[in-house]
């Protein structure tokens, strides 16, 4: 296996808060190769926004990286980087681009001066030749008249474009990694279609890695080749996306599966009793609510909403064990072929 | 923007009248007889009473003398100061450059030394430094602006002589000194009262400034700056200066009064002959016309300062310019004026 | 108030509606364990400026208060002519006399009564003029506001000493209560404007709305429930305006058009030092002094308001 780009390896983040320590990110490793689009997927506040910014040490106190964390990019641990060479990286090696195109620019700046400012920053560039590549870059996002747009201020654009010049800003120096923080979640669906269409040709064309952020499971269908599944600050899955959505192994991961919505109910036109409690498609939703993070449950961290959970469960964490040789598992059931069987169907995760 | 700039014009114009017609007011609430002060002097023949109160148009009606005292004020007429022995209009006319020289001098001192302390302390946010900076800031912010000119005058007149005890120019000297000699005069008689003024004014545009960039400082943008790659300098100064200054220029229209309320003591104490000045003289001379000139006077003053912000702001805010290609149906993020 | 709403089930729910009767009816007498008031107070303490301003403001207003124990003089008795005449600070006199033989510690400890009274009945007239004004005009709105404030905005223009200057040559000397009178009426134009904002955006929020919709008529309504809403930024207001009139009144006292000699008030006694502020400094810098912690004090005050007011989430206290 060749050595991966990207290699985060046991990452804690925790923030001082009033509450207490917060464990935001307890403990996570990752492994993204050269090319290739990793989802990291999870609800709010199970720590992937924190993973993310953990790359590029964008995190301000009261956040703290815990000592003992690595994060290897070109054979060097970017923690431990001085915050000088750090700044090099950030823009030119790996670029991020965030969640609310609508806030992320700065208003008061064109849209040129912005992108040809990451050119002039990390490479000694003229104005004019910074400016010439700022366009060349929007033109290469799609933007239709991209002289013009570079011109003007962000209020004068829509949110979708304003998606796709962050994506040139952060594409203009061809960087190795591209994060992507839920870049379509605060955009209208068509204009979210258009853009993982743009996401998908641009990582082909440029070739590099992306590590996909996002709550939403058909934007990692579409786009992912590998998924990891992050809830209370850890990964508990991790899998190739057609073996996750097939054969998914922690009953986190099946809740969530099991609770997208769907148009047509499982058991045919009228939906059948039982296990879906009636009517047409009532959506299975996972009870509970995520735990605050100054106080992780005991043991497994899904315990108290998992329905296949027993007394080891709650008493023992489980370690991350390998389901196969690419997909690995955080959950007791996987040690115990046996208990696992004896699980009533809806439990094993057979979903189409 | 052109229709922006004639209301603006309007309100200014407004303003003058108004004042004009608060002052009106006043003169005519106010216990006893406009001219009695003046004309109480025993040496003023009768005849001479009767004519000044009709030039003054003392013995018409009220609404008519409203008339004649708003048109008066609108050709320049202010009246004749007793003190002066000339028309006020002239002593306006020499009061106010040297007012000007001075705010707008302060002005700028003030503004440069607020701004560049505001970023230095959010760059140094719970640092010593900003601490120390922060309290700096509130006791100059509370000191009685001629007890400030008083001691500076103490200090770097009387102690330390280094700066000239008041006045705009050396009034022995300066004739006979060559045109380079001249303008270093003048620039160290109004280092003193330049400095004093902007001190007091430069705690307050810090404390202002540097709220403005603690606000920007969550902003989203500023993350994608600090996620392209630059340094933290850059991106306070290129960055969050650059929106944080917006609500400062609108500060700066705001705080135009208080300038120049300021600026008055100031000038008296250094005897800078500004508006302030023949504003407190004229006081104490109970000359009437020539502190009602310079009410209006300063008045309209601020609401020109106070226009030229406006227009400042809008030339800053790119939001508010109308610029090619709007038609992308982006956001018309309207800023709500103050 | 409450107000029905169909539950799911069928049935009435009964559902309280405006920010004063979350209680039911017969626990309104009980005070809430957490009222908006304590909040603000425990907000307010965490701020160590503003807690060691509100001190320091406490201990001054308590020796001035005490004045008549701890003034070993009276303030304007002339000691002896010729013997005590602008003596430099002694045991006798730590501050010092004035040219008329006047014992300054004396005169600065009453002095800040007059000073401090002028400014808090200043303050808090300006305050009041201004609630009303801004009141009326954030709730009537449309044209009404539109005129008032532009009157407002009118006067704002005006350099507020200048204004003070001229009425106070229109009136000759001013009486204390004069004072306090144009001293308040030449300040409430700031406070009106942040009322009448404030009034401007409560008066459509929904419980408003409701409480109109329930027959209580105008006045009612901004009284007893949009301006308690309002109470923060007025109170900052109140501070502020306490701190600027101090400063204001020292001046104007000192250039002899505020407080008149032989009365004593910070200003005068710096007046009487004017002319030989080299020789006799104990009388520019004692009185300077006191007005300097005074005010410092008074902003670092207001200053704990406003944050205390407006608390924002996050890490930490923000200015």
């Amino acid at each position: 296996m060749t050595e991966p780009l990207l290699s985060i390896r046991d990452l804690r983040v925790t923030f001082a808060t009033d509450g207490g320590v917060a464990r935001a990110v307890d403990g996570v490793s990752l492994d993204l190769a050269a090319g290739e689009i990793l989802g990291l997927v999870g609800e709010s506040g199970c720590g992937k926004s924190v993973t993310a910014m953990s790359v590029l040490r964008l995190l301000r106190p009261p956040a703290r990286i815990e000592p003992g964390s690595e994060i290897w990019l070109d054979g060097r641990d970017l923690l431990a980087l001085p915050e000088r060479a750090m700044r090099s990286i950030r823009g030119r090696r790996i670029a991020m681009v965030f969640q609310e195109p609508m806030t992320a620019l700065n208003p008061v700046l064109t849209i040129g001066h912005q992108i040809a400012e990451v050119v002039r920053v990390h490479e000694r560039a003229s104005r004019g030749a910074a400016r010439a590549r700022a366009v060349a870059a929007l033109e290469q996002v799609g933007v239709p008249d991209p002289d013009l747009r570079a011109r003007q201020y962000p209020h004068q654009l829509s949110g979708g474009t304003r998606q796709r010049v962050l994506l040139a800003m952060a594409l203009v120096l061809h960087p190795a990694v591209l994060i992507a923080d839920e870049p379509t979640t605060a955009l209208d669906v068509t204009v979210q279609a258009e853009l993982l269409a743009l996401l998908a040709d641009l990582q082909r064309r440029l070739g590099m890695a992306v590590l996909l952020i996002t709550h939403d499971l058909g934007v990692v269908a579409e786009l992912a080749s590998r998924v990891a599944v992050m809830y209370a600050g850890q990964l508990v899955e991790e899998a190739p996306v057609q073996e996750l959505f097939a054969r998914a192994r922690h009953p986190y991961t099946q809740g969530l599966l099991e609770a997208a919505p769907r148009l047509a109910p499982r058991d045919g036109p009228h939906g059948s009793g039982g296990r879906h409690g009636g009517g047409a498609g009532r959506l299975r939703v996972i009870p509970g609510t995520v735990p605050p993070a100054t106080a992780w449950p005991s043991g497994c961290r899904f315990h108290d909403r998992c329905s296949a959970a027993w007394d080891r469960c709650e008493r023992e964490a489980p370690p991350s064990h390998a389901v196969d040789a690419s997909h690995r598992a955080r959950c007791h059931l996987a040690a115990e072929p046996e208990r696992r069987a004896a699980l009533p169907v809806a439990l094993t995760g057979s979903v189409r | 923007m052109r229709s922006f700039v004639v209301r603006r014009l309007v309100q200014a114009v407004t303003v003058a009248a108004a004042v004009t017609t608060l002052t009106f007011v006043l003169i005519h609430l106010a216990p006893g007889d406009p001219l009695a002060g003046t004309m109480d002097d025993p040496r003023v023949a009768p005849s001479v009473r009767a004519h000044w109160r009709q030039v003054y148009g003392l013995d018409r009606p009220l609404p008519v003398q409203y008339v004649r005292f708003l048109t008066g004020v609108a050709r320049g007429d202010l009246g004749f100061s007793v003190s002066y022995n000339e028309p006020v209009i002239a002593v306006i006319r020499r009061a106010v450059p040297n007012t000007l020289m001075l705010a707008g001098t302060a002005l700028v001192l003030s503004f440069a030394a607020g701004i560049l302390i505001a970023v230095i302390q959010v760059r140094r946010e719970g640092t010593l430094t900003d601490r120390a900076l922060g309290a700096i800031s509130l006791g100059l912010y509370s000191l009685p602006d001629f007890w400030l000119a008083q001691v500076a005058l103490l200090a770097f007149s009387y102690w330390l002589p280094i700066f000239p005890a008041g006045g705009t120019i050396d009034p022995v000297i300066h004739p006979y000194l060559g045109p380079a000699a001249a303008a270093l005069d003048r620039v160290r008689h109004l280092v003193l009262p330049a400095v004093t003024l902007a001190a007091l004014t430069a705690a307050w545009i810090a404390r202002f400034q540097r709220a403005a960039l603690l606000d920007v400082a969550a902003d989203d943008y500023l993350r994608t700056a600090r996620a392209k790659g630059l340094s933290e300098w850059t991106i306070l100064v290129r960055h969050a200066l650059r929106n944080a200054l917006l609500p400062v220029i609108t500060l700066f229209g705001l705080s135009l009064s208080a300038f120049v309320s300021g600026a008055v003591f100031v000038e008296k104490v250094f005897g800078w002959p500004g508006i302030g000045s023949v504003a407190v003289d004229a006081v104490g001379a109970r000359d009437y016309p020539v502190i009602i000139a310079c009410t209006i006077i300063g008045s309209i003053l601020v609401a020109a300062g106070s226009l030229i912000a406006d227009l400042l702001y809008m030339l800053a805010d790119p939001r508010l310019r109308r610029a090619e290609g709007d038609a992308d149906g982006g956001a018309t993020s309207a800023v709500a004026g103050a | 108030m409450t107000v029905t709403r169909p539950s799911e089930r069928g049935g009435a729910v009964w559902v309280p509606v405006g920010p004063r009767d979350a209680a039911p009816p017969e626990r309104e007498r009980r005070r809430p364990a957490y009222g908006p008031w304590r909040a603000l107070w425990r907000r307010y303490r965490r701020d160590q400026g503003a807690v060691v301003g509100l001190a320091v403001l406490a201990t001054i207003a308590a020796i001035i208060i005490a004045a008549p124990l701890l003034a070993a003089y009276p303030p304007d008795v002339p000691l002896d002519i010729i013997a005590l005449k602008s003596q430099p600070p002694s045991w006798l006199h730590p501050l010092g006399t004035d040219p008329v033989s006047r014992d300054v510690l004396s005169r600065v400890l009453y002095g800040g009564r007059v000073s401090l009274a002028i400014a808090v009945l200043a303050a808090l007239t300006a305050a009041t003029v201004g609630t009303l004004y801004g009141a009326i005009a954030g709730y009537a709105g449309g044209a009404v506001d539109a005129i008032m404030m532009r009157v407002t905005d009118a006067c704002l223009s005006i350099p507020r000493v200048l204004l003070l200057l001229t009425v106070a040559a229109l009136w000759g000397r001013l009486s204390i209560g004069g004072l306090v009178l144009v001293l308040g009426f030449t300040g409430w134009f700031g406070v009106s404007r942040i009322v009448r904002g404030e009034v401007l955006a409560l008066r459509d929020r929904e419980w408003a709305i409701a409480a109109r919709a329930l027959g209580a008529g105008a006045t009612r309504t901004l009284l007893r429930h949009i301006l308690p809403n309002v109470a923060s930024p007025i109170i900052v207001a109140i501070a502020l305006g306490i701190g600027n009139v101090i400063l204001l009144e020292a001046g104007l006292s000192f250039f002899g058009v505020g407080v008149q000699p032989p009365q004593a008030s910070w200003g005068t006694i710096m007046q009487d030092g004017a002319d030989q502020v080299r020789a006799l400094w104990w009388l520019t810098v004692f009185p300077g002094l006191a007005i300097v912690t005074t005010v410092m004090a008074v902003h670092a005050v207001a200053d704990g308001l406003r944050r205390a007011a407006d608390p924002r989430s996050g890490y930490g206290a923000r200015p």
